[in-house]
């Protein structure tokens, strides 16, 4: 039997590892790219013929961790996304660190060639993949309810361009499967990006990455940029894909020549090219600010850009990905339904 | 009972008021545009066909002033002033003697300004001023774009040697004072306008590594020319006490191509400077590295002014014995927890797929990423301006 001393300890108890759960969240309203956190979306995971992905997910506390891990299949087949899900779970010791290929995901085999304690069965994704990654932290192995210990760090390297997975904090979670990305329970998404960008040339032509034109000659040289963007709403109980809008207004260069461009409806992920009228601006540099919206009004997306650039002479190719900068404020309310 | 219960709705309440007050504080920040940025890492090498891309954008509808600096962080011999970064590099030929490699800290400083939600990009190895600059405003055109404002007064300096490695901060600024603009009252009309980007190309395999610059968000800025960034008194965010780099280890084989070897470099800069007496205090930074069987070692490291080592270098001479080498580490991933001990730290990392690791030449590939960040004291940093 419990004692009231020890009550009043429990209480302090559960306040100071509250207190500890919670040291350093930062903007606790909004997503992050930068701190731990209770889900982690990567927007771009690909197994192609000739790329790949490798998943890296970090438990940042000194207990176990938990997550329950949803592959979203973005695929267009004839014009109708797959939506086809795969869950699977993964447990982390605590301060663990642990990786998997797309295209091979990891059996729990101690005996395999993979290095590191296995988190859990990672199944693999089928050839074509090209989707999405999201991983929500639970209380336990196996079925748990959702926990908002923000615990979670992860990045993505798409065969050689690495991005942080963006996460959203947990700030008032309850053990329901309806978890509600409105800043009461999670944070929530933002609904406009600012997207600097190296812009597309005159006619369609890709405009001259500067660098390549100007320093040794590549004369040739090529650079492009495009969106990957996924809806900030996931129904991986019923397994309705999730819609959101997406336009660019204003993209700006540097001579402040001010265009916009629409892009319609992204269903489930997509990847955008900066293409189109809009982009066809005078200079070499440009920003513009991503909107997403739905039913007239702003809607929560995720996304990261990729940056291409090829050589002319040489005849290399490379290519980044980086997080975007979010609107501050300018955030709108997702939901994550559990099966 | 009843007062147990109300023991427990006392902390409750105390946790989630605590969880809001929480919300105040905040990390460097990727997230959201800010008054104050860093570019962890500008790399160039004439000889080795590297250049670094920046990109700095103005969110407002207003013209805006950025005062930036850049940082040069070369090491110099003391025999023959020629960039170096061990004293091996410093033979003097004529009386073939080794010199010293002495660490420098150099900052150069200039302004640019931007119209009204106007980009500017340029070439470190170039700068940008003069006739290439997109928005000039003569007598007979005061208003070259259409809308406010002009880049008149912009200059851009090209970085000051080759080999060059070093950071830039910019900073948003008053155009008259050259001073950060003061918040009104209660912080509403903080200036947080800046967002950047920094893109380190490789010209001969035009491969690329791409890294959004670090943000710290004005919140209380007086405006005058000793930036309290975190603390009590903050006028900007706190810089983070722990930076957690997820890497691979130096050496493993990459998964994807399951021949290629991984190698990552770690740019750390101290978040205390002084550009007005050109110096930055030393800053301790302690690692923790934890393999995928959280398994831990730890090593420490001091950070005179910017730090960028290979992380199989940080701890020793010898990459293979080093605790961020594969054969050490036994796991491909690891995650390493970088507290600075008498000041807070920024940072990037840069992956890279080689041949042979320990070879720049035979590199096919390389990524950079941010660092994920913990705020827990919040311990203050000064940035003094000239």
């Amino acid at each position: 039997m419990r004692t009231f001393a020890g009550q009043c300890a429990a209480s302090v108890l559960a306040l100071g590892i509250a207190l500890a759960s919670i040291a350093g969240t930062a903007d606790a309203q909004s997503f992050t790219v930068e701190e731990p956190s209770s889900i982690l979306i990567f927007p771009k995971v690909v197994n192609t013929e000739d790329r790949d992905t490798v998943i890296q997910i970090t438990n940042n506390n000194n207990m176990m961790a938990y997550a329950h891990c949803f592959y979203t299949d973005g695929q267009t087949l004839n014009g109708i996304p797959r939506w086809a899900v795969t869950d699977f779970s993964i447990a982390l010791t605590r301060q663990q660190t642990t990786t998997w290929l797309a295209s091979t995901g990891r059996p729990v085999n101690p005996a395999d060639s993979q290095t590191g304690l296995d988190p859990g069965a990672v199944p693999p994704t089928f050839p074509g993949f090209t989707g999405s990654l999201v991983c929500v932290q639970v209380d336990s192995p196996f079925d748990g309810a959702p926990s908002g210990a923000n615990d979670l760090t992860g990045r993505a390297d798409v065969d050689g361009a690495d991005y942080n997975a963006i996460g959203i904090p947990g700030i008032d979670v309850d053990a329901d499967r309806f978890l509600d990305l409105d800043g009461v329970e999670y944070a929530q998404c933002p609904s406009a990006y600012h997207l600097n960008f190296v812009v597309n040339g005159p006619a369609g032509a890709i405009a001259l990455g500067p660098m390549l034109s100007q320093g040794l000659g590549d004369s040739v040289a090529v650079s492009s940029t495009s969106l990957t963007v996924v809806p900030c709403n996931f129904d991986f109980g019923n397994l309705i894909p999730a819609r959101v809008s997406i336009g660019f207004d204003p993209i700006v260069d540097e001579f402040e020549d001010t265009g916009s461009q629409g892009y319609g409806q992204v269903i489930c992920w997509e990847n955008i090219q900066l293409d189109g009228a809009g982009f066809e601006l005078s200079s070499t540099f440009g920003t513009a600010r991503v909107n997403g919206t739905s039913a007239g009004g702003p809607a929560p997306f995720v996304a990261v850009a990729n940056v291409l650039q090829v050589g002319g002479m040489s005849g290399g190719s490379g290519v980044a990905t980086t997080n975007l900068h979010a609107v501050r404020g300018a955030l709108a309310t997702g939901q994550i339904i559990l099966p | 009972m009843f007062t147990n219960w109300k023991i427990a709705s006392v902390a409750s309440a105390l946790t989630f008021a605590v969880v809001g007050v929480s919300a105040v504080s905040a990390a460097p920040d990727h997230d959201n545009a800010a008054g104050l940025l860093i570019y962890s890492k500008i790399v160039v090498d004439a000889g080795a066909g590297i250049d670094t891309r920046l990109h700095l954008s103005n969110t407002s509808a207003l013209p805006q002033m950025a005062h930036c600096f850049y940082v040069n962080a070369n090491s110099h011999c003391t025999n023959t002033g020629g960039v170096c970064s061990t004293f091996m590099d410093c033979l003097d030929t004529a009386s073939n003697v080794f010199g010293t490699c002495a660490p420098g800290w150099i900052e150069t400083n200039f302004d640019i300004f931007m119209t009204s939600r106007q980009p500017i990009g340029w070439v470190a190895s170039e700068g940008l001023a003069g006739t290439a600059l997109p928005c000039r405003a003569t007598f007979l055109n005061p208003n070259p774009c259409g809308g406010q404002g002009a880049n008149n007064g912009t200059r851009i300096p090209p970085i000051s040697e080759t080999p060059f490695i070093g950071e830039l901060k910019c900073i948003q600024s008053d155009p008259i004072t050259r001073l950060p603009r003061a918040c009104g009252e209660g912080g509403l009309t903080c200036a947080n306008d800046l967002t950047g980007h920094a893109a380190i190309t490789d010209i001969e395999t035009t491969d690329v590594a791409s890294y959004p610059a670090s943000g710290l968000r004005s919140v209380a800025n007086n405006g005058d020319n000793n930036l309290l960034v975190g603390g009590e008194d903050a006028e900007y965010e706190p810089c983070a006490d722990v930076l957690v780099m997820d890497f691979v280890y130096d050496g493993a084989i990459d998964p994807i191509s399951g021949v290629l070897e991984a190698s990552s470099e770690l740019t750390l800069v101290p978040c205390t400077q002084d550009f007005r007496g050109q110096t930055v205090p030393p800053v301790t930074a302690q690692f923790l590295v934890y393999n995928e069987f959280e398994q831990r070692l730890s090593t420490s490291r001091r950070i005179d002014c910017l730090f960028d080592s290979p992380i199989s270098r940080i701890d020793t001479s010898q990459p293979n014995r080093s605790i961020f080498s594969v054969e050490i580490g036994g796991t491909i991933m690891g995650q390493a927890r970088i507290r600075g001990v008498n000041g807070g730290l920024t940072g990037m990392a840069l992956l890279a797929l080689a041949e042979d690791f320990t070879d720049d030449s035979t590199r096919v590939g390389w990524a950079a990423y941010a660092l994920d960040t913990v705020v827990e004291t919040s311990v203050a940093d000064t940035i003094s301006l000239p």
